[in-house]
């Protein structure tokens, strides 16, 4: 759960990211990093998920 | 209106595209046939969706006109404050994965269908439950409004009669959502995602091209608004945090999680929703293009107006026709599912308040009509008042719908919690906020705190949240002391 933590902090300190550049095929270093926390988002609550795996098996 | 020729084809896109989510939305009543007089199955889809069908339904009461109109509208009126979207999607699944299963599982076990009927549950209060019904129905409402703008947005581009477009529109989903409840939601969420999937794949590809690359079309914008001043860093977080609690807080949203066969559908969404959030970045990134492609939207609807204008101007007729129909059925689709919420909190938690006597028959009965008056409701709002009310009323409705955190969420978890600690925040935070919203002349959602000359722009439902949870715990702790035991209603696990 504590995985959780690591896309928090990576999007609610905005100057960590405020920047145009490093740019990624021309889109802004902005908006491209916080797609880039999105995606990871969701595969840190896949992690969580699957590590649970133990409690839902029993739950199931 | 400044668009006075109706685009016959997109004209008659759109109108085809709502003849097909017509027919989806009346099949849809057919479609795993039960007795939908039953408030469970009309309101709920009999609480059996799979994990794919969830994802559509959730998909579809999450991403709205407020996605598809409101934060590319931001974009490009506002610049990079508009991306606090993603930040406050990514708060919101890691919210819905750990807290929603919980209410997904004692709603099961007991029966619940809103948030008001768990919380009357949970904390046996009568008046906490009202409080909890009363803000769900008021921040529904402008969000309903919010959608009928949308489409209304749509309708204009188009150069169609507003009125007659919107009535007919709303005519049409009102008597599939009558009819086919929750189901017809469902089917046309799948409709509307293949809708607004090729859209924005489109459109993510084509119209950088059409500006000469993804490089010219971000050059094309001012540099100010590429990136985020440093004085907008704590409002652009505080929006994130407050938004990204409060998603799960609108009835609407908890109707889609409630309507999944179990709860680890509603966390295995939490892993695959934030697809959506990547085409929200994306369209996101439209209000960015529309600046470089020199989009002038409709004085009426101002930077409203700025993706349906730039669909326009950039695609041939019959795309940017498809484009616009799948924005106003991904305004559909959402303002379904809010009036099914909206209706159920009025059928079960002030109808059969009222009247204890009265059967599951009379209460879906009462919830089909009340979803009805809510959609009429809606239209006649978005047409009598002005619209930049629509959306700061918008606004207004995701701070109070904040203050039923303590009773929804908290009371999921803490068993020590007792209603009048979470009335009491409820009451301090909803005056607070609204307070505020007052004296921004709820012009907007933010507020400059500070002393002297030091200012910080916050959005105002979080310090309303915080002075709520001060209040709540300050009283739980008071309780406690004195000795009291907690109504404890729930027997839980």
């Amino acid at each position: 759960m504590l995985l959780f933590l690591v896309p928090l902090a990576a999007v609610l300190y905005p100057p960590l990211y405020d920047r145009r550049h490093p740019t990624l095929g021309g889109v802004p270093f902005f908006v491209w990093y916080q797609l880039a926390i999105v995606v990871l988002a969701g595969v840190v609550t896949g992690v969580v998920y699957l590590l649970r795996g133990a409690e839902r098996a029993h739950a199931e | 209106m400044t668009i006075a020729a109706i685009e016959t084809t997109q004209a008659v896109v759109i109108g085809a595209s709502f003849a097909l989510i017509t027919v989806v939305g009346l099949y849809a009543g057919r479609w795993r046939k039960a007795n939908l007089d039953d408030l469970d199955e009309w309101a709920l889809g009999g609480r059996q969706f799979g994990g794919v069908l969830t994802w559509f339904l959730q998909g579809g009461s999450v991403y709205t006109t407020y996605s598809f109109v409101a934060v590319p509208a931001l974009v490009f009126g506002a610049g990079a404050l508009g991306f606090f979207a993603l930040p406050y999607l990514v708060i919101t699944y890691i919210v819905a994965f750990l807290v929603v299963p919980r209410l997904w599982e004692l709603a099961r076990e007991r029966g619940h269908v809103t948030p008001a009927d768990f919380v009357r549950e949970r904390f046996g209060s009568r008046w906490l439950a009202a409080a909890v019904t009363l803000t769900g129905i008021v921040a529904t409402m402008p969000y309903v409004a919010l959608q009928v703008y949308g489409i209304e947005i749509c309708m204009a581009q188009i150069g169609l009669p507003v009125q007659a477009s919107l009535w007919i529109a709303f005519a049409l989903l009102a008597v599939i959502t009558y009819l086919s409840g929750l189901r017809s939601a469902t089917l046309i969420a799948v409709v509307k995602d293949v809708f607004i999937w090729v859209t924005v794949v489109v459109a993510v590809i084509y119209v950088p091209l059409h500006l000469g690359g993804y490089g010219r079309a971000f050059s094309g914008v001012p540099a100010s608004k590429l990136v985020l001043p440093g004085n907008l860093n704590a409002d652009y977080v505080t929006l994130a945090i407050g938004s990204g609690l409060a998603l799960f807080l609108y009835p609407h949203t908890l109707t889609g999680a409630l309507a999944s066969r179990s709860r680890f559908v509603v966390q295995r969404n939490s892993i695959f929703l934030p697809v959506y959030t990547v085409m929200l970045g994306l369209l996101a990134m439209l209000g960015y293009f529309a600046i470089s492609a020199g989009v002038r939207p409709s004085h009426h609807y101002g930077s409203n107006a700025a993706v349906p204008a730039l669909l326009d101007q950039v695609f041939p007729p019959w795309f940017a026709g498809f484009g616009l129909a799948s924005i106003a059925i991904g305004a559909l689709v959402p303002a379904a599912m809010m009036a099914i919420a909206a209706a159920n909190l009025f059928a079960r938690n002030v109808w059969l308040e009222l009247k204890p006597s009265a059967s599951p028959a009379e209460q879906t009965k009462v919830s089909k009509l009340a979803s009805l008056v809510v959609k009429f409701g809606a239209v006649g709002f978005v047409l009598a008042v002005p619209t930049t009310y629509v959306v700061n009323f918008q606004l207004a409705a995701g701070v109070w719908i904040l203050q039923t955190l303590p009773a929804v969420f908290l009371g999921a978890f803490l068993k020590r919690l007792p209603a009048r600690a979470a009335l009491a925040g409820w009451t301090v935070g909803t005056a607070y906020g609204t307070y505020l919203l007052v004296r921004v002349h709820f012009d907007t959602s933010s507020y400059a705190f500070g002393v002297g000359h030091h200012h910080t722009l916050l959005f105002i439902g979080v310090p309303a949240l915080a002075a709520n949870l001060v209040v709540a715990g300050a009283w739980a702790l008071g309780a406690r002391l004195r000795g009291e035991e907690p109504v404890q209603a729930l027997a839980s696990s």
